[in-house]
This record gives C-alpha cells, structure tokens and sequence, in this order.
C-alpha cells in the first residue's frame, strides 16, 4: 500500500526459516568439502576440520541456540545419508555437545573470549563428543589413546576457522540482513 | 558352532586361506557334527538310536578316538553326555537346575560302551544321545591344520572358540608364546607364559560358561557320574597334545579328575598339562616344566613328577 | 547482532597455552620413547590379542582379523599397516603404514585398533589360552 515500506511483506518466521535453509547448505558444502582434504597420517581416522562450526558459530552467535541446533542436526543426517549410521552418531554428539558449548560461551554476559577462542573451545567439545560416541559404540576405552592428538588438532582446527570465520563475518552478515528486510 | 574365530596366518595368501578355512568350519558343523542341524551325522545317529547310521568316514574317526578316550579315563568324559547336557542347558537362555528325577533318568543313558561302531556304520543305544560339542572345537582345529599343510603354510595361530591351533614357526621368535590365562582375572590376562612348537591347546575352566541360579553358580563341565558340574579342586587346566580332538577331550577329563588322576591319562596319550587349582598353585607337567615362566605374583609354580 | 566481535582477546591466549601444554604432558611418554624398537599392538573389540615386535620381522606377512567387516593387517619389518578392510569409509586402510610409537589406526564399525607402543618386549604372548 504505502510505496515507503517494503513490497516484500515476508512474515518472520519464513524469513527465519529461509536464511536458517541457506545456513544449513552452507554448512553441508563445507562439511562436503573438507571430505576431499586427504588425511594425514598420525591423526585418528576421521578427524575433520569441522568446517561447517564457521556456520554454527555464526548462526549461534545471531540467530541462538534452536537456530544453531538446526543447521547441527541436518548437517549431522546429511553426513548419516552419506557415511552411515556410525558418521551420522559422530557427527550429531560432536555437533551437539558444540553447539551447547558455543551457545554458553556467547551467552555469558561478560564472555572473555574472541571468536578464536570460542573457535577452539567448540572444535574441542567437538572432538570430545566424537570420541565419547566412538567409546560408547565400540564399547571399549581403546580411543582414549586418541586424546592427545584429537585435543592438539581440535586446536589448531579451531584457530583455522575461527579465522575463516573472522574474515567471513561481514559477508555472513549482509547475507543474514537480506532476510530481515 | 557359533564360535569365534581368531586367526592369525603368516603367509602372503592369508586371506584367501582364512576363507576356505571359514568353509571348512561350516561343513564341519553342517554335515558332521551339530546336534542341532536336522541331517548332521551326529543328528542322524541319534534319531536312529538303537540300529546303525551310515556316517562320513571322519565322524567314525572321531568317534572312535572318543571312546578311546573314556575308555582311558573311565567315563569321565563320555561321548554319550547329550541328554545330560541338553537338561542343563547352560549357556542358552533356558539354562536351568535339573530335578533329580531328571537327572537319574539322564544319567541312566550314558555309557560309552553302548557304541558300537561297525564298518563305515555307528549305533548308539537306544535312548542314548551322542554329543561331540566338548571336542568340536578341537575337531575344527584339527581340520584347519590340514588346510594349512596343503597351503604349505609357514606359521599361524587359530583359535576356535578356547581351542587353538599354533602351527609351523613363529616368524617373530624362536617359538610360540602362549599365554596361560588368569582364572579368576579378565580374558586377557595372563598368569604365565608357556613357550610351545607346534601343538594344538584346549582350556577347560569352570570361568568359561556359568549358569547362576538362587545365588549357586553352576560351571558348565558336566560329571556324568553325579550330574552336577565337576566339582574340582581346579579353576582351570590347559592340555598340550598334538591332537585338537585330544586336546580337548582331555582337558574336559582332566578338569574333572583333577590334578593327581589326570597325569597317568596324559601321558598315554603323550600330552602335557597345566593345572591352576584354587589356591592359585599351577601344576605343569614334566615335559614343559622348562618352557613355562609365571608372569603374576600370586600364583605359584608347582613342577609335577 | 554484534558487527564488532573482536578476533582475539587475552582469554583466547590463556585457552591456547594451556591447551598446548596439556597436549605436551600427554605427548611426553611417546616421544621418551621414540628410539626404543617398535611393537605393534592389536586390538579386538578393546582387548589386546596380539604383540607383534615389529622389528624381528623377517619376511612380509597378513594376519586376517577375523572380523565383520573384514580387517586384513599387512606385517613388514618395522611397519604395520591395515591393507584391506570391507567397511565403508576404510579410514583405516587410508591410515598408511604405521611404524612410530604412538602411530595409530584403528576400524570403529569392527572394532579393532592397532598401536605402535615404544617398549620391544619379548615377553609378551603370541596368543592367550581361554
């Protein structure tokens, strides 16, 4: 009616859902590429980057805890239709145990940490999940040996993306204001 | 036999090896052995008690070696246990304590001397049931050791459910390390180290399978004198021979013997043994009492005569 | 939403230390261990079932596992290796050759796990009785 305000009357809840849609394929094409990075010898078997946090710690930053748990939870059945079962449970405690770990740190009124802290402490619940599962299905303490690699390499994955997603941040947050219009 | 297969083959066509092995097990039990498939021979001679079944030349073999063997240690382990066996049940979902009406009617059946082997044709008395499942697994060793001479295999380790097969050299030593294991510790733990060549292994322990029923733990290792499970002075006892039938058959025997009557049965059939009693003394036999060290404190060594 | 979330910040760097020297307290006992002769240890379902001093090797060999899916070991002087497997990822075929204390490679969906440890031991078995 009024020519000032917007002709695109979206209500917020679809915009919502739309941006959150755009978050999640993000988040699957990362998590599809960093498959293609060969693994290196030494680390456990499976180890990923974990590329796809840059958009779940976007997401739980702007958008909050539900919003973070969604893009976690179809990232994770993505991965289960692809690799199985056993990835599908990897990746779901990882991610989960991640996203409630970024979700407290920005919560926290006086959160002492930058982005590549709260990077590196999100890579690390992300492996701690991991293994957790890993010793819950194979039922044995074998992967305990894994500590010390999986926490050096959740570090130095964590000050990747959390790079990544410093240099990002602009560009993820024009693309959030396209849907709040 | 539902058991698990551990191997571990030395050789370039390991795996190809391991498969016909796989096969060989299942034949084994398809057409040999099992009390539980329909036309297994052992099935056969069951159904049939009283008149003579035709059976593969192996199964008379092995049957054969089986009365030998009660015959030797006076029944107590008898081919015949089958009826004993299936009242008790251990290690299925339907174990339970037999009533000693059950029981007397059971222990009625077993006598080895009903069976008559005849030719190329066994008969078991009428209302017998013959039950080889103390000794398939050695069977199954014994078998395997075969592939491997045909394969011109160098070395390997099998193991059949308890039963294990050391076969050829050890690549990595001058022979096998055996480990002894701790009766009352974990499965991988291990009371002593016994240095074999080639021999076939069998352990017969009351920790192996145990039914628990009113706060009474019943071992499986069936007396067929009395019914029960033996009682033993001995938590375990490991029977060295270069049979896995033997192997196995004497390690049920001498379980249930003990320690002072099993010596004169091993040395008829020239096998070797290890005896861990409940004061966690382990008695070896003379023939390996130079090739065995105790690794735990706790237990200690006994040579025998 | 926050346009100014600062990169990093001195809790960050405290996070980083201690982390890096947790990992090295971890660490410590392999790299104490490096010069000593390697042994391979394998493991089913968390149990060892099997030492392998990979240094007395004399000739290349397999060891099948014996599991489902499938594990097939390749044995040679000084490295071990997964060299085939029927799971699906076969992460721990792509593992490669594992051959320094600590190296490890291991198949979640059979169960089976193999590390190189620092100590040769000879007086470990090759198998235990049951």
């Amino acid at each position: 009616m009024n020519g000032k305000k917007s002709k695109i009357n979206i209500s917020k809840n679809t915009s919502r859902v739309a941006l959150l849609g755009i978050l999640s394929a993000q988040a699957l094409a990362l998590s599809f590429i960093e498959n293609f990075i060969p693994p290196i010898p030494g680390l456990p078997p499976g180890a990923k980057l974990g590329l796809a946090n840059i958009v779940t710690m976007f997401t739980a930053s702007t958008m909050g805890f539900t919003s973070a748990l969604c893009v976690t939870i179809i990232k994770a059945l993505f991965v289960g239709s692809t690799r199985g079962v056993t990835a599908f449970f990897m990746s779901l405690a990882g991610g989960v145990l991640s996203t409630i770990v970024m979700c407290v740190l920005l919560q926290i009124k006086k959160n002492p940490f930058g982005i590549l802290g709260v990077s590196v402490a999100c890579a690390i619940a992300h492996n701690t999940g991991q293994l957790i599962v890993a010793t819950i299905i194979s039922g044995t303490a074998m992967f305990a040996s894994y500590a010390p690699f999986l926490l050096f390499f959740a570090l130095v994955a964590g000050c990747i993306t959390g790079s990544i997603l410093n240099v990002l941040m602009p560009a993820l947050e024009r693309q959030s204001s396209f849907f709040r219009r | 036999m539902g058991t698990v297969i551990s191997q571990s083959i030395y050789d370039s066509d390991a795996q190809k090896i391991a498969k016909e092995i796989d096969t060989e097990i299942k034949n084994l039990e398809n057409i040999n052995l099992s009390w539980r498939i329909k036309d297994s021979d052992i099935n056969r001679i069951n159904a049939n008690s009283g008149n003579f079944t035709k059976v593969d030349d192996r199964t008379i073999d092995w049957i054969k070696t089986s009365i030998d063997v009660s015959k030797n240690c006076n029944g107590v382990f008898d081919l015949t246990v089958g009826p004993l066996i299936q009242l008790w049940n251990i290690g299925s979902d339907d174990a339970k304590v037999p009533t000693s009406d059950e029981l007397s009617s059971a222990l009625k059946t077993i006598d080895y001397k009903n069976v008559i082997i005849s030719g190329n044709e066994v008969k078991c008395g009428k209302g017998q049931n013959l039950d080889l499942g103390a000794i398939g697994k050695g069977v199954a060793c014994d078998q395997i050791a075969n592939i491997l001479d045909n394969k011109n295999v160098k070395g390997a380790t099998i193991s059949v459910g308890g039963s294990i097969l050391l076969y050829g050299k050890n690549p990595n030593a001058a022979n096998w390390a055996l480990g002894i294991r701790n009766p009352i510790g974990k499965a991988d733990d291990y009371v002593a180290i016994l240095k074999l060549d080639e021999c076939f292994v069998s352990t017969s322990g009351d920790y192996e399978r145990v039914f628990e029923k009113d706060g009474i733990s019943y071992h499986h290792i069936l007396d067929p004198r009395t019914g029960y499970p033996a009682k033993s002075e001995l938590l375990s006892v490991t029977v060295i021979c270069n049979s896995g039938l033997l192997s196995d058959a004497l390690s049920t025997a001498c379980f249930i013997l003990g320690y002072e009557n099993s010596i004169s049965l091993l040395e008829k059939y020239d096998a070797q043994g290890v005896f861990i009693d409940k004061d966690l003394n382990v008695y070896v036999t003379k023939g390996i009492q130079n090739r065995i060290s105790i690794t735990e404190p706790n237990f200690k060594l006994v040579k025998g005569n | 939403m926050k346009s100014n979330k600062p990169f990093l910040k001195r809790a960050d760097i405290i996070l980083i230390v201690i982390v890096i020297f947790i990992c090295i307290v971890l660490f410590l006992p392999n790299f104490l261990n490096r010069n000593s002769s390697a042994v391979a240890v394998v493991y089913k379902n968390g149990k060892e079932v099997q030492r392998i001093s990979l240094d007395s090797v004399a000739k290349s060999y397999e060891i099948n596992l014996g599991t489902e899916p499938a594990n097939i070991l390749l044995v040679e002087k000084g490295r071990i290796c997964y060299k085939s497997a029927t799971c699906h990822d076969k992460l721990c075929v792509k593992q490669g050759w594992l051959s320094k204390s600590g190296d490890t490679a291991a198949c979640l969906p059979s169960k089976t796990l193999v590390v190189i440890e620092g100590q040769s031991s000879t007086d470990e078995p090759d198998i235990i009785s049951y």
